[in-house]
């Protein structure tokens, strides 16, 4: 991924606005990438993707240059994302495990999906992982689209590093699951 | 450390494990496939998720080559019909004599007695010449038999029936071969007597150049020799691979033996199961129940309890007894004065040819005979018979309801695939070399006690395998035509039908059919093989615990 670069602001002066605008589009795809996968698809994500640029350029003046700029946008865009989706489950732990309903721990153990998916079934991965459950959708696309550790993503969602494990490991059987019975049809 | 839940895995693959929890993990990995496999699985599920989530398109199917459906249905019928016809004219040429310049194929004649010979002199051949060699081949090629086919047993028993059904497999092999060394004996001598007045408790093994017992053998005997004399008695089985068998005394179980000459003059409490060139049961000679023969001249002067069932057979002579009913495929059946069948004769024999039956020959049931399939003419008349149809729906029926209960219950075992011609090819090739190979072997697992079990288990799968095959090239031809939707059991089972029906009706062509069932077995084994080792392979990929 190529990292737009912005500026460093001088002592008591703003950021040049020409270079953040042109980091911030160069980005913007990223950013409703990550809005739409976290949120589901819908005006939902795209208004979110919106907002959170708006957002980011708000806070511009506030950016340092020591920090990778994508890290900086795609955390401001998932701290934004993730307060929709509290909005959407109000509760004192809306993405602890528990949250995320049973786990179907009695059906069988499937091996983990690899690069023999034929082709054909990405389209059905994609559908499965955007009905997973808000919780694990969450925990599965900061992982692996917004690249963050479990330290991080414990943060973004306010649950702890165990949590954010169990998390991972139930998204997965829920979509090697899920999978396997479209398969079977 | 243990096989660790996937959870411990995961945190593994993503870097959250602090070093000191990850070098004992390091180390179980080291000696885990299984927990390797799944740790690379699981890598390999993370990027597949990094992609999908990153709108990436999919990795464009590999290209394959293969032709359209008509197309390829047809390349794989031209195959079929060309190696059967292939078939037909080399077993033609050599059935009905060979040019000058070719005579020196006439030794190869194909026959089961022939291959039966050819394999009894070749193990013959390797004992004489590399003595050491063959001492050496003899445990390994049986530890390596019992060794896969165990290991393969406890593996499925595992996977089917979880741990407790391999612990009691285990237990009863380990409670079995500690029976056996028990009583095992392994004599490498050069001749090897157990003289008039000698008891050797136990089994007795034996490799050797000629085998006498005078004495007794309390137990079973198993022996690979050239010549085999048996005066005393076996209290168990006689097990024999030899050139000559010579059974004047007693065996009080069964007798399975390869021979040559096979001449039992003595008493077989048991049944006999006896292949070899000559069979002859002298006057004297009695056997208690069932023989089963496949030989090309078998001669019945003794006492034989109940059935005796003679295949492939040049000549079958009969001046005893038999006590039930004498089943025989041969060229010329013969009842001699003297000959008292106390049940039905039912002979298969080529056109033109009746039972020669003697006045003073006592037969109580009827005199049946049925035309050869093979052989001279083409067997036309038999195509107005409806019970050649009945048979064939019977088989149609047959291989269907294995085939649903394959795909059901194991769905990998009927998955073969053979695109092109040359996959077909290939797949012979493998039928062959499994079809020579998979005998050979278990020839030599049987000349061990341990390897005895084995054997005979493996002889069942190797009989079954030869139906599945059947079914399996049926599904191929089938889905050849059909092209069934991938995971649909109704379309499958279309296809299957299709196939079956295809198939029985070409098995059963005049002139062709028979050749064309030896290549279609030929086939379906080489590619139940090939499947076999494909899935083998496989077994690298990853398992969740």
């Amino acid at each position: 991924m190529r990292e737009a670069t912005v500026p460093a602001p001088e002592r008591g002066a703003r950021p040049q606005a020409a270079g953040g605008e042109e980091a911030l589009h160069v980005h913007a795809g990223e950013v409703a990438l990550l809005c739409r996968r976290l949120l589901g698809p819908g005006q939902a994500a795209e208004e979110a993707a919106e907002a959170a640029l708006a957002r980011a350029r708000r806070a511009l003046g506030g950016y340092h240059p020591r920090e990778p700029f994508r890290r900086w946008l795609l955390a401001i865009a998932t701290h934004h994302a993730i307060g929709i989706l509290l909005e959407r489950c109000p509760g004192p732990q809306p993405f602890a495990p528990g949250a995320a309903g049973p786990d179907d721990l009695e059906a069988p153990a499937r091996p983990p999906l690899g690069h023999a998916l034929a082709p054909e079934a990405w389209p059905a991965l994609e559908g499965l992982l955007d009905e997973l459950p808000d919780p694990h959708r969450a925990a599965l696309v900061l992982r692996h689209l917004g690249e963050l550790d479990y330290a991080g993503i414990a943060e973004a969602l306010g649950v702890s590093r165990e949590d954010v494990g169990t998390l991972l490991v139930r998204a997965r059987r829920r979509v090697r699951a899920g999978l396997a019975r479209r398969s079977a049809r | 450390v243990s096989c660790l839940p996937e959870a411990s895995y995961l945190l593994y693959v993503d870097g959250e494990l602090a070093p000191e929890q990850g070098r004992p993990m390091e180390a179980h990995l080291v000696h885990c496939r299984r927990c390797r496999a799944l740790v690379v699985a699981l890598r390999e599920e993370a990027e597949l998720f990094a992609d999908v989530l990153r709108g990436r398109a999919a990795p464009a199917a590999r290209p394959q080559p293969e032709p359209a459906g008509r197309a390829r249905a047809l390349g794989l019928a031209a195959t079929l019909v060309a190696l059967a016809a292939a078939a037909a004219g080399a077993a033609a040429l050599l059935e009905s004599g060979l040019p000058d310049s070719l005579g020196w194929l006439a030794g190869l004649r194909w026959s089961w007695t022939g291959a039966y010979g050819l394999a009894i002199h070749l193990v013959l051949l390797v004992r004489e010449s590399a003595p050491a060699a063959f001492e050496l081949a003899l445990p390994v090629a049986a530890m390596a038999s019992a060794s896969a086919l165990l290991s393969f047993a406890l593996t499925a028993l595992r996977r089917r029936m979880g741990g407790p059904g391999a612990k009691l497999l285990a237990a009863f092999v380990l409670l079995a071969a500690t029976e056996s060394r028990a009583h095992f004996g392994l004599h490498e001598h050069e001749d090897l007597l157990v003289a008039a007045g000698t008891v050797h408790d136990g089994t007795l093994v034996a490799s050797a150049r000629s085998v006498t017992v005078d004495g007794i053998v309390d137990g079973d005997l198993v022996a690979l020799t050239e010549r085999l004399t048996l005066r005393g008695e076996v209290r168990g089985n006689l097990v024999a691979v030899a050139e000559e068998l010579d059974l004047r005394g007693a065996v009080e179980g069964s007798l399975l033996a390869g021979c040559e000459q096979a001449a039992v003059s003595g008493e077989v409490k048991g049944d006999a199961y006896v292949a070899g060139e000559t069979f002859s049961l002298a006057r004297e000679g009695r056997i208690g129940r069932d023989a089963t023969l496949v030989a090309d001249e078998v001669v019945l002067e003794g006492a034989l309890g109940r059935d005796a069932n003679a295949l492939f057979a040049g000549r079958v002579e009969v001046r005893g007894s038999v006590g039930r009913d004498l089943g025989a495929r041969a060229e010329r059946v013969v009842l001699l004065p003297g000959a008292r069948l106390g049940g039905d004769v039912e002979a298969a024999l080529p056109a033109g040819v009746e039972v020669e039956r003697s006045p003073g020959a006592e037969v109580a049931g009827a005199v049946r005979t049925r035309r050869r399939e093979a052989g001279r003419g083409f067997g036309l008349r038999r195509f107005r018979e409806p019970r050649l149809y009945a048979w064939m729906l019977l088989q149609i029926g047959a291989g269907f309801v294995l085939g649903m209960l394959l795909h059901l219950l194991a769905p990998g075992i009927l998955a073969v695939r053979a695109e092109r011609p040359r996959d077909l090819l290939r797949a012979v090739g493998v039928g062959i070399a499994t079809l020579v190979a998979a005998p050979l072997a278990l020839l030599v697992a049987a000349v061990t006690v341990v390897g005895i079990p084995v054997a005979l288990i493996g002889l069942g799968v190797l009989l079954t395998s030869l139906y599945v095959a059947l079914v399996a090239v049926a599904a191929l031809v089938g889905s050849a035509l059909v092209r069934p939707r991938a995971g649909s059991r109704s379309s499958f089972g279309a296809a299957l039908a299709a196939g079956l029906v295809v198939l029985v009706a070409l098995t059963h062509l005049p002139f062709l059919g028979g050749a064309l069932r030896v290549v279609a077995v030929v086939t379906g084994l080489g590619l139940l093989v090939e499947r076999a080792l494909s899935a083998w392979r496989e077994r690298a990929s990853p398992v969740a615990p």
